[in-house]
């Protein structure tokens, strides 16, 4: 028999292995602009997950807690599943996709034992492609518009500037 | 409840030496090792409490505030100190999508040619490349960049990624 408490973390981890089934099959097919998008709509979809498990639980009553508990158990399990989501995100999708780092490594790795010339490296990589992968992203995920040429960012609520706002409240707590 | 009170209250506790450390710390660069240890500090302090309450039974496990949510809650402890860090780390990088943004939003609206203008301000490329030099990732030699055996490590893993993602390079 479960305590609550394993069944609560089980109910997490389980919708978080459901979250990377779910990215890892829809991720192949979305093109770069969508990205952003795909990934949020997978963790939004996933974090009903919880709540499926969490009834089923409930109805075969696989714990005896009070009703209360189960709707902790439901928000501890969708706190952990988000964290995890966040966390995979942000250290290990995020720096694949994203990382100006890991992009040049792959770059220089095509050169084999004998790497590649400055040359070589800025004609396959430079600040141009950077741009283009980045600008295509943004107006994908609806952060900014093009219009006749010329760009512009649709609202300032976007995922960036909520990261800039956390950032620079933590840069001025540090004092540095 | 307790156990997550507890757990919140000690993250919050870390996180808050942590600020006076960089405070007060002459130090350059990042001081994430100082945070993940004093983490790992209070993370004990936790388990040391939730073991000793345990043993005493004074709390009501079928009260909302005995709850016995005691892993669950060291467990979003744990998950915690990444988010911090990130957040942590961003307050000392720059990424090229938020430049374009903060960019594009101070002057209202820029085209192709000056936002690419702003990314090479910042030399995003050069750095990084320099950094991958100073981190021994990457060795700068006769005007060649070759990868270290650290460096391949890292270009096994990221294609070891690309097989299980299906995806081209980002960047």
């Amino acid at each position: 028999m479960f305590t609550v408490d394993e069944l609560t973390l089980g109910i997490g981890i389980i919708s978080f292995v459901v979250f990377i089934f779910n990215h890892l099959i829809t991720i192949r097919w979305v093109a770069p602009e969508q990205l952003l998008r795909s990934l949020l709509m997978c963790i939004i979809t996933t974090l009903s997950f919880p709540a499926v498990l969490v009834a089923v639980a409930f109805i075969f009553k696989v714990v005896h807690v009070s009703l209360m508990g189960w709707f902790c158990a439901l928000v501890l399990a969708m706190l952990i599943e988000g964290l995890l989501c966040f966390f995979y995100v942000i250290c290990i999708f995020g720096p694949y996709e994203t990382s100006v780092r890991m992009r040049l490594v792959r770059e220089i790795a095509k050169g084999g034992s004998q790497g590649i010339s400055e040359l070589e490296l800025e004609a396959r990589y430079n600040p141009e492609t950077l741009v283009k992968i980045r600008l295509q992203r943004l107006i994908g995920s609806g952060d900014i518009t093009e219009v006749n040429g010329m760009y512009k960012v649709i609202s300032r609520r976007n995922i960036f500037f909520i990261f800039d706002t956390i950032g620079t409240l933590i840069k001025k707590l540090i004092g540095r | 409840m307790f156990y997550i009170v507890l757990a919140i209250l000690l993250f919050i506790a870390s996180v808050t030496t942590h600020i006076v450390y960089c405070r007060h710390t002459t130090k350059k660069g990042l001081q994430a090792k100082f945070f993940i240890m004093t983490a790992i500090l209070f993370w004990c302090v936790y388990g040391g409490i939730v073991f000793s309450l345990q043993h005493m039974g004074i709390l009501d496990e079928h009260s909302l505030w005995g709850l016995p949510f005691r892993i669950t809650a060291g467990f979003i402890y744990i998950l915690l100190i990444p988010m911090y860090l990130s957040f942590y780390v961003l307050t000392q990088l720059t990424s090229p999508s938020k430049m374009i943004l903060v960019a594009i939003a101070g002057k209202g609206e820029l085209t192709y040619k000056d936002i690419v203008l702003a990314i090479k301000k910042e030399d995003f490329i050069g750095s990084r490349l320099q950094d991958l030099c100073m981190s021994g990732c990457v060795r700068h030699l006769d005007g060649q960049y070759i990868l270290t055996n650290n460096g391949k490590k890292i270009a096994n893993i990221l294609n070891f990624m690309q097989l299980i993602l299906g995806r081209n390079v980002g960047g």
